[in-house]
């Protein structure tokens, strides 16, 4: 040993100290951002006895990390769904409000009970006029609004996608980013960190699995093993339908060439924001759809008759975008109610004929066979089945809600323990800048000291 | 008469000791010379023949030598391209004129005008060039086969892919798809969605798709779809066992007019071979253990349609592995892809372990050299190529060798003949990167050498100028 180890040793540990001193203000810098880990140097002997930063690290944890973006996944689908359920609560409206389609029948079922008890008055029967009005709108604004949903959902989808893509391109700077740093022997952590953000943000609109590789690389597959990101980013594609009619076909989503919405996918995403935005325009609104004109076909089912229909529609499938009242039995387009409570049937003109409107009222109490793709009862009363549709949209709005609370629960606890793991806590970083500093002053007062003993040597001369 | 000759040896010993103080200078004016190895002087003495009455003073004399083999303490620096040798071990440079000489100096950096990493004192670091990784072949005893490690040289290379990795979990509960083969009917991507007659099938089914990239010779990116599709299920009573079909198509060639990809067109052939007569680059029939979900069994089919037949597969048999030779179109080497790793367990299909080698042609950002002397370009892409393996010389008495300008060492007969290694490998050293050897000069030492070197000097001056009097008193004598 001689001087010149000592002092180098010396200057070594205050190289160090430097650099650990600063990776500890870059953490206490970002303690308020939780995308952040905290960083640390790790210190290697020397061949000398000095010490020196051989790489610098971050803390990690993979298997919190994962467990946090499959919940972000979820929480992100959920919510998605809940959304687009709230609207549409908002407009099918409680069986109990006066303005749902299912209080709109019973309304409608009164009106002609009462007319049928005094056939004579035709104010009972403008009245019933007035109740299948408001019904015939009601379903015209359900199923306008329906329409609107699916065009939201496919708008909403196409954003996602193209976030989707951007961010698979801001993964492949990141990644490319990292890669470099460690195979200079740079440091990678604020790159990782980067990365990882990204990871997490791509994870709100599809679910992701990572696969670490050599060298600091990572590729990236769907929830269901479709590529996303291997050497290069694959393409997230999607066709916009501007315009919803009944039967429009949404695009599907396409990951790397593979359909991963709609019945084709063989791959299909599981989780995501483009699960739950899909769902709601490919399952959720066309089944209530359905419901909607499977109810406008059978009220023209029960009043049709050659001249005394109450609806008209222009027939299937858009059953309740066109129903309406029809013209000859209603006095505002020059009908007469006359023709509702005799239809076919009162050839003698009697002013009191009851037997069409009781029939009518009966055929309101008749079991009815209804679509099964609809979902609900095979066969019940139309008040019924109307009762049971308001219950399928609410059935769908609590599960979500449920899944959406619950998921939220798990994302922020998972977060909680990945922050408590990766995260910078600022009484740790406090407690090893003193320790720090004391190791510089340490170091410093021993380079005084052996810069004295040279000039002790040196005042030999 | 010992008179005159007290007169010579003191001068002799003035002369010695100017010597050590002039390596003492020397040390101090390089104590911060990166790679510098101190130099110092030793006597021996001169004596003459003398009787038993008499006495000759004889002379002493200053033998240079250099503490070539004692280590400098190791400075770290923040250059990729400092290097230090801990150990024994010298570099090999080359000057301009094109001698060869070992150096401990090795704070290199790129010249800009030829590419060559160079010292501060203009000498260039040679290695053995190593492409794609090969181990170099060195010669013992010369520094034949060594080239100028050289950036320009690295620049706008691909590499194409020749061996890979793909490791999956397949799902052991996934349906099984019946490869059927007839019109109309859904078919499996073995048979590429073409009937017997020709025509294309209404639906090509699989379990799974996954894409993966590899380079072809001049570094363009080729999408690979990797199709894994159940075609039987374990029944112990047939008996049966699980068995998946792995096809590999080039993604370019994809049928864009469906949503399905199939049929695919035929694709490139790999250089220099014939048009292939299927679509896919490879495919094969893996059988599974059901035992352990393992690969079993592996018959693969080329792209002409050639049956390897069934083969044995066992992971921990380097002999035996599951491996896909693929026709990579566009390329000369067949790239081949161990899926051995591959397992059929009761879970969700995932992508374990994806690996390719190769890369595309880029811009080298920066140089790196790994710990063990391979020198690799880095690329924009962050992708690293390793272009050199740098070797350490040494000599069998490094001590001996001359010290020449620059920190640089000339082998002499004496030193002995060089020998050349891989660092770590017999006796070598190893590399430190990113650090820089100091001189080994320690300046108290120095500092004290000098003082008794002044000291040595100045009694030898005594001495010659005490044999001056007496000779003096001698002329007078006659007066």
């Amino acid at each position: 040993m001689s001087l010149d180890v000592a002092a180098n040793v010396a200057r070594q540990s205050l190289i160090v100290a430097q650099q650990q001193i600063a990776l500890s203000s870059r953490n206490v810098a970002a303690a308020g951002d939780p995308t952040r880990s905290r960083a640390n140097a790790g210190l290697t002997t020397t061949i000398d006895g000095g010490v020196h930063v051989t790489s610098v690290r971050r803390a990690e944890d993979i298997a919190l990390f994962t467990r946090m973006i499959t919940a972000t996944s979820r929480t992100a689908e959920a919510d998605a769904v809940l959304e687009h359920m709230l609207v549409l609560a908002d407009t099918v409206g409680d069986p109990e409000d006066d303005t749902s389609v299912a209080a709109l029948i019973g309304k409608l079922e009164h009106a002609v009970a009462d007319y049928a008890n005094a056939p004579d008055d035709p104010l009972f029967g403008q009245a019933s006029i007035e109740a299948a009005r408001n019904l015939a709108n009601a379903l015209n604004r359900a199923a306008s609004e329906l329409n609107l949903l699916r065009e939201q959902a496919d708008r909403e989808l196409s954003n996602s996608v193209t976030e989707a893509n951007r961010l698979l391109q801001d993964f492949d700077d990141a990644n490319d980013a990292v890669r470099k740093a460690m195979s200079l022997g740079q440091d990678p952590t604020m790159d990782e960190d980067r990365r990882d953000a990204i990871i997490a943000e791509l994870s709100i609109y599809m679910g992701v699995t990572v696969l670490r590789r050599d060298g600091g690389d990572m590729a990236l597959f769907t929830d269901s093993g479709i590529t996303l990101y291997d050497q290069s980013p694959r393409t997230v594609e999607f066709t916009r339908t501007p315009v919803y009619t009944v039967d429009t076909q949404g695009g599907i989503v396409l990951i790397d060439g593979m359909p991963v919405t709609g019945p084709d996918a063989t791959m299909p995403l599981q989780n995501g924001l483009i699960v739950g935005q899909s769902r709601v325009r490919d399952e959720v609104a066309p089944t209530y759809r359905l419901q909607i004109d499977e109810m406008a076909r059978a009220l023209e089912e029960i009043f049709s008759d050659t001249s005394g229909s109450l609806f008209v529609t222009s027939g299937g499938p858009d059953y309740a975008g066109t129903i309406a009242v029809a013209a000859d039995v209603d006095p505002l387009q020059g009908g007469s109610v006359e023709n509702l409570r005799d239809g076919s049937g009162n050839p003698s003109g009697l002013a009191a004929y009851s037997d069409r409107l009781m029939a009518i009222g009966e055929a309101f109490a008749d079991l009815r066979l209804w679509d099964a793709d609809a979902q609900l009862s095979g066969e019940t009363t139309i008040q019924d089945f109307a009762t049971e549709s308001v219950g399928f949209i609410e059935k769908i709005r609590l599960e979500a809600t449920d899944l959406a609370t619950r998921e939220r629960s798990i994302l922020t606890g998972a977060s909680d323990a990945l922050s408590r793991v990766t995260g910078i806590n600022l009484d740790d970083e406090y407690a090893q800048q003193l320790a720090i500093e004391r190791s510089f002053a340490a170091s410093s007062r021993l380079i005084t000291l052996i810069d004295e003993m040279f000039d002790e040597l040196l005042r030999i001369f | 008469m010992s008179l005159y000759n007290i007169l010579r040896t003191g001068v002799s010993g003035m002369n010695a000791h100017s010597y050590r103080l002039a390596t003492v200078a020397d040390n101090i004016a390089n104590a911060n010379t990166v790679g510098y190895k101190r130099a110092d002087a030793e006597f021996s003495s001169l004596i003459l023949d003398s009787g038993p009455a008499n006495y000759q003073s004889g002379a002493v004399t200053a033998n240079i030598h250099y503490e070539v083999t004692k280590q400098g303490a190791l400075t770290y620096t923040l250059s990729s391209t400092d290097v230090a040798v801990q150990g024994a071990g010298f570099f090999v440079v080359e000057d301009s004129k094109g001698g060869h000489y070992l150096t401990r100096a090795g704070s290199f950096v790129v010249d800009g005008q030829s590419g060559d990493l160079v010292n501060s004192a203009g000498f260039a670091l040679m290695g053995f060039a190593s492409i794609d990784g090969e181990e170099p072949v060195i010669t013992l005893n010369d520094t034949a086969g060594l080239e100028k490690v050289n950036l320009d040289y690295m620049n706008m290379r691909a590499t194409p892919s020749t061996t890979g990795t793909f490791r999956a979990n397949l799902d052991a509960g996934a349906e099984v798809i019946d490869p059927q083969n007839a019109p109309n009917t859904i078919s499996t991507p073995g048979s590429n969605g073409i009937d017997s007659g020709g025509n294309a099938t209404l639906d090509v089914a699989y379990t799974v798709k996954s894409s993966i990239v590899a380079y072809d010779d001049l570094g363009r990116e080729k999408t690979l779809d990797v199709y894994w599709t159940k075609i039987q299920d374990y029944d112990p009573l047939a008996p049966t066992d699980p068995q998946w079909e792995v096809v590999i198509y080039d993604q370019s060639k994809r049928n864009t007019a469906y949503e399905t990809d199939f049929p695919y067109d035929i694709p490139n052939p790999p250089l220099g071979a014939a048009q292939a007569s299927e679509a896919w680059l490879g495919k094969a029939n893996v059988t599974f253990d059901p035992t352990n979900g393992s690969i079993m069994e592996i018959e693969t089919i080329d792209e002409n349609g050639n049956s390897s037949g069934a083969m044995a597969v066992d992971p921990n048999n380097p002999d035996e592995q599951a491996i896909l030779s693929l026709a990579l179109p566009d390329a000369e080497d067949r790239l081949e892809l161990n899926i051995t790793g591959t397992t059929q367990l009761a879970a969700d299909y995932e992508p374990l372990e994806v690996y390719i080698n190769g890369n595309a042609p880029a811009t080298v950002q920066s140089v790196g050299i790994s710990n063990d002397g391979r020198v690799y370009a880095v690329y924009e892409d962050g992708a690293e190529v390793e272009f050199y393996r740098l070797p350490l010389a040494n000599v069998p008495s490094p001590d001996q060798m001359e010290p020449l300008p620059g920190n640089v060492y000339r082998i002499t007969p004496s030193s002995g003949d060089v020998r050349i290694g891989l660092p770590n490998d017999a006796g070598n050293g190893s590399l430190v990167v990113g650090a820089v050897e100091q001189s080994n000069v320690d300046l108290a030492s120095e500092l004290t050498n000098m003082i008794i070197a002044q000291r040595a000097y100045t009694a030898n001056s005594k001495s010659f100028q005490t044999g001056n009097e007496l000779l003096e008193v001698l002329m007078n004598l006659k007066r």
